[in-house]
């Protein structure tokens, strides 16, 4: 019968394990402890960008670490307002031309001059059509650039341009070497407060204060964009105290976060119509739409109050085109049920909604509310949901063709501050508009040309007077970015939805 | 199945296996290639007729159907699976990066499962009818009745949410290994218990077993010695068919659940942004992983059985 | 190679004169807890054939203000025994209306798979040969090959339709019932041509068609059981995945994924469906282990 005695050599090697197990756990500690103060600040975002070249992308995720490597020539401050950036001031010098006075001695990261001919370059490769930029849609308009000499430069606009300020505060100057390389995407080169360290496919990219910037140097010396997909882990991470930021939570985990804020955004959400399909020709039926459905509420429980109404236009109190006199229709659906009955509709109608899943912040349960509030007053609505790109192809359908949808939710974000941002929609030919109305269209054109601010203003407002009676979508709200911090993190969120890590500071404790 | 001596046997279950994993590749490719529309996929969203049909010219989707497979079947072997349309980077890259984390998931799943479902098969087979081994089975069949991702999440909800013990999801150090390889462990464990507790009955009633009891030697010993010796073969297959299980599509779930960057959620998301080229290679590479398995484990289940039945 | 009828229960046997049948069956009938489980899967069986109808409320009557309720909780409505979700409505209307839907694909897969497997089978174990190996090989292949992502790959293509989810999900179970149904022909052939053959185990043919047969179709009724539980849970996980069944039909699987993003603050949106899905499957498994003990496991 045997005993079994422990060796000698088994003894020592359990003892070992056991120190060993202890020591790797009192290490992982105390690097965590040691770590916390000196930690890069780390921002969670759910897709990994495809590319960080910042002229090609425009998603929101991609925007986290390509705005803070890259400047344009003017920018918004804080108010939303526009300021000067790279480019000290500017002027229209002619109906098709605006010039640009650079500001002196900037280098992109590379050590690059940032100049004239840097500036031309990066208005003409981005609207070159072979380059295949996802903003396309921001840049129409824009004929090319060329320097005029070392500190100006000549932005030339196809006719009557009165939006290209605003343009530029988005049009991303990039260094005309480095932008020809192919590896650009992965090595990216900007003029502003940050410069791209590495990028860990999968994990994170991480940037570093640039120490030579021209403006005002930044507090926090180093940051990560994290790709964390799944938002219970975004949240996880952020109550352990792994990472500082969480972008767009959902209402009810707000107040799972350290510390969360609430801004207004410059996003609207909206049901569009398809204004050529029979049922809705009417303007009657639209407004229907429009009264049968309760936005209060809708701000009130499902976005728990991370929202308003917003006043049936697309834009919001500072933004040129706002019209003060138009407040969102009211909830009445008797008042509905009756216009219905006038159009005609006193049996209802059938229509499809269309939406995109995954998307828009609870955009599937917003679209099953509002199809549940319409059938109240008698059209009854069948909920469609669809993949993200078969949803943007249907968008694309002209609104005659058979296929075209009948409404559609979706968002629409106005970072321009400016109502011609929406011309797309509204216009009887704009690429997303399942609309004509042509008083609308001829306000728009005259708007487009007219360099006074304030007569253009006043055109936009009649605008939305005019759709006020004729409108293009069941107007939702306007809706609120909630943004979960740590409880080391001072900042506080922009009106657009950008995420300057330069305004960001670290609580010291 | 007889294949005859064990090298003849080797070699026919390998060529087997290639021919399963060319099966794979071939469905695959059909319904990729055939059914499916590549060159839609790719187009923006909103090219035109012509771009399409020229995306279609360009990756040589109107040559005929053979020629297409024998180049696809051609590049795959080289390693070349493709770009990926979302990452812009080679697929079989995206899913090497994956790989690991995988890897790292199922191993200590197949350890709490091997481990836990042997020690308790073994204690509940020895001790028919009574309460552990009535409990014990009970337990195992409501863990294979559950869906595996709803049993992640309720310890999620347990554990993470409410004890606050562990991280609720994602990779983030060795804490948050614990609840995806304990579920993985729970349900993988329970078949393994099951099949041990069986064989260690069967044993128990043998004619060497009931000598060595009433020969009043202490029961421990005939438990861990004998008992243990001719259950190993049943252990390690089981073992290893419960690998075939999770990698077949088991963890992946689990893998989701946890948002742990592994193939599984990288198939998940591939698939939902249409890309293709890494679709493809995630579930071939998964696919070979489960073949190979698969053929291992026979191999292994030939062998002892040649060793215990020489001839 | 793995069976998914794995080891049955009860380790001891019973034997009497006529297999102990008629005893079994007795006691089979009469034992309580074997009978609350028959009663909620008669109960769910009822809830699939009428949807909605038996719910206490109208699974889509949304109620806003009442949202997130969590269980024992009282709406204006009246009072929800599993809460209500994001948009107030009733879990447990939700729940049985998904009842529907998560069965018939569950049973019609199930049934799709059992014909071809028994068809496969039955022609392999009764001409042999060449059919018998062809059959073998397909069943080989089929059971080597990593099905569930084959099934991914196929839905992502083909779109996540019901009707690809029930194309899809036979090739899970028909190799299961082609081996079973293949071993029990063979042994029927050889009965009836090897009349003396009493090693096969059969004796006088009165009692082959008495035995056999019955035995047979009660295997098959006994596998189909198991089946239909894991059939059910593989559309589950592809529900879940997001590439199975799509809204707004709703499964039991389905409820889970849209639960999944509340769990921190809602638990009962995945848990619920789930625990009504895991009963549901313990239901088909115990239930299918007791009729493998009441008609004889070995013959």
């Amino acid at each position: 019968m045997k005993t079994i005695h422990p060796s000698f050599l088994s003894v020592v090697s359990l003892t070992a394990i056991r120190y060993l197990f202890i020591l790797s756990w009192v290490a992982f500690f105390s690097m965590g402890a040691a770590a916390k103060s000196s930690k890069p600040i780390i921002i969670a975002v759910s897709t990994e960008p495809s590319t960080l070249d910042g002229q090609a992308v425009i998603d929101r995720n991609s925007r986290v670490a390509s705005g803070n490597i890259f400047e344009s020539l003017l920018d918004r401050n804080a108010r939303g307002q526009i300021v000067s950036s790279l480019a000290e001031g500017y002027s229209s010098i002619n109906e098709n031309t605006w010039r640009f006075r650079l500001r002196k001695n900037i280098k992109f990261h590379n050590g690059e001059p940032f100049n004239g001919e840097a500036a031309a370059n990066s208005v003409n490769r981005i609207i070159d059509k072979a380059f295949k930029t996802q903003r396309s849609s921001y840049l129409e308009k824009i004929k090319g650039a060329k320097a005029v000499d070392e500190y100006t430069v000549d932005v030339m606009t196809d006719g009557v341009n009165t939006v290209l300020p605003v343009q530029m505060t988005q049009l991303i100057m990039v260094p005309p070497k480095a932008a020809r390389d192919r590896s650009f995407g992965v090595n990216p080169v900007g003029t502003g407060p940050y410069k791209f360290v590495a990028w860990d496919r999968g994990r994170e990219i991480r940037l570093a204060a640039n120490e030579s910037y021209w403006g005002q140097k930044p507090s926090v010396k180093e940051f990560s964009v994290r790709i964390i997909p799944d938002a219970q882990t975004q949240i996880a991470a952020l109550q352990a105290g792994e990472i500082d930021l969480v972008l767009d939570l959902l209402p009810e985990q707000a107040k799972l976060a350290p510390k969360f804020i609430s801004v207004p955004a410059t996003e609207f959400s909206y049901i569009g119509f398809n204004a050529h399909k029979k049922e809705m020709a009417d303007p009657r039926v639209r407004i229907a739409m429009n009264l049968a459905v309760d936005k209060v509420t809708l701000a009130k429980s499902l976005y728990q109050a991370h929202g308003r109404p917003m006043d049936a236009q697309h834009l919001a109190k500072g933004m040129l085109g706002y019209n003060p006199n138009i407040k969102p229709f009211p909830y009445d659906p008797a008042r509905a049920k009756q216009l219905l009955k006038e159009a005609g509709y006193g049996n209802g109608m059938d229509l499809v909604l269309h939406a995109p899943i995954g998307r828009y912040l609870k955009g599937e349960e917003t679209s099953e509310f509002v199809a549940a509030q319409l059938k109240e007053v008698g059209i009854r609505v069948k909920v469609q949901l669809h993949e993200w790109n078969a949803y943007r192809k249907l968008g694309r359908i002209s609104g005659t063709e058979a296929n075209a949808f009948d409404l559609k939710y979706g968002w629409n974000s106005n970072e321009w501050f400016d109502a011609s941002r929406i011309v797309s929609h509204i216009t009887c030919d704009g690429t997303s508009s399942k609309i004509c109305n042509k008083w609308v269209d001829e306000l728009m054109d005259r708007a487009i040309k007219t360099m006074d601010q304030k007569a253009r203003d006043k055109l936009y407002q009649e605008v939305w007077a005019t759709l006020n009676k004729d409108p293009h979508a069941i107007y939702l709200l306007q809706q609120n970015l909630i943004y979960g911090l740590a409880k080391r993190l001072e900042w506080q969120p922009r009106l657009d939805d950008e995420v300057r890590v330069a305004t960001m500071r670290v609580a010291t404790e | 199945m007889n294949y005859g001596s064990l090298p003849a046997f080797t070699l026919r279950r390998l060529r087997d296996g290639l021919v399963v994993l060319f099966l794979v590749t071939l469905i695959i490719f059909v319904l990729g290639h055939v059914v499916g529309d590549p060159a839609e996929v790719m187009a923006p969203v909103d090219a035109s007729e012509q771009e399409i049909a020229r995306i279609r010219q360009q990756l040589g989707l109107d040559r005929p159907f053979g020629e297409q497979f024998v180049s696809y079947f051609g590049s795959l072997v080289q390693g070349d699976f493709g770009q990926s349309l979302w990452q812009d980077r080679p697929a079989l890259t995206v899913v090497n990066e994956a790989l690991p984390a995988t890897v790292l998931l199922t191993v200590v799943g197949l350890i709490l499962a091997g481990l836990g479902g042997s020690f308790l098969g073994m204690l509940a087979g020895a001790r028919p009818e009574s309460r552990l081994d009535q409990g014990a089975n009970l337990l195992s069949i409501v863990a294979l009745s559950v869906p595996n991702f709803w049993l992640g999440l309720l310890l999620i909800v347990i554990f993470a949410v409410e004890l606050r013990l562990v991280p609720t999801s994602g990779f983030t150090g060795w804490q948050s290994l614990i609840l995806p390889a304990g579920t993985l462990g729970m349900i993988h464990g329970a078949r393994i218990f099951q099949l041990v507790r069986s064989a260690t009955f069967e044993e128990i009633t043998k004619p060497y077993a009931l000598v060595a009891r009433s020969k009043g030697l202490p029961e421990r010993f005939i438990l861990w010695k004998h008992i243990l010796r001719n259950t190993a073969v049943i252990m390690a297959t089981t073992v290893g068919w419960e690998y075939v299980r999770m990698m077949g599509g088991a963890a992946f779930a689990i893998e989701v659940v946890f948002a742990w960057p592994g193939i599984g959620q990288l198939m998940i998301q591939a698939a939902s942004r249409q890309d293709f080229p890494v679709l493809q290679a995630a579930v071939i590479v998964a696919g070979a992983f489960v073949i190979v398995t698969n053929a291992a484990v026979d191999l292994f289940y030939r062998y002892l059985d040649t060793r215990i039945h020489p001839g | 190679m793995a069976n998914s009828a794995a080891a049955t229960g009860t380790i001891t046997g019973e034997h009497s004169a006529d297999g102990g049948t008629t005893a079994r069956w007795r006691q089979w009938l009469t034992s309580w807890g074997l009978l609350i489980w028959v009663g909620y899967l008669l109960a769910i069986g009822l809830f699939a054939m009428t949807g909605s109808d038996l719910a206490p409320y109208d699974p889509t009557a949304q109620q806003v203000l009442a949202r997130l309720l969590p269980p024992f909780s009282a709406s204006s409505r009246g009072f929800h025994w599993l809460g209500t979700d994001p948009l107030g409505r009733d879990m447990l209307s939700s729940m049985i209306a998904g009842a529907r839907l998560t069965l018939f694909i569950a049973v019609v897969s199930t049934f799709a798979g059992m014909a071809v497997g028994v068809a496969l089978g039955m022609m392999a174990g009764y001409y042999g040969g060449l059919v018998d190996r062809l059959v073998m090989r397909l069943t080989e292949l089929q059971t080597a090959m990593p099905m569930f992502l084959v099934a991914i790959f196929f839905l992502t293509v083909m779109g996540p339709k019901v009707i690809n989810v029930i194309i899809i999900l036979p090739a899970l179970v028909w190799p299961a019932f082609a081996s079973l149904v293949r071993a029990e022909t063979m042994r029927l052939r050889n009965c009836l041509f090897v009349e003396a053959a009493v090693a096969s185990g059969c004796t006088e043919r009165s009692i082959l068609w008495a035995h056999i047969l019955p035995n047979l179709a009660s295997r098959i009724a006994v596998l189909a059981v198991i089946e239909v539980g894991h059939v059910m849970l593989a559309e589950a996980g592809l529900s879940f995945l997001g590439i199975g069944v799509q809204p707004p039909q709703t499964t039991w699987g389905l409820l889970i994924a849209k639960g999944r993003p509340y769990l921190a603050v809602a638990w009962w949106l995945a848990i619920m469906p789930g625990l009504m899905l895991g009963l549901t499957v313990l239901a088909l498994n115990l239930l299918s282990r007791r009729l493998a003990t009441a008609s004889g496991a070995a013959a």
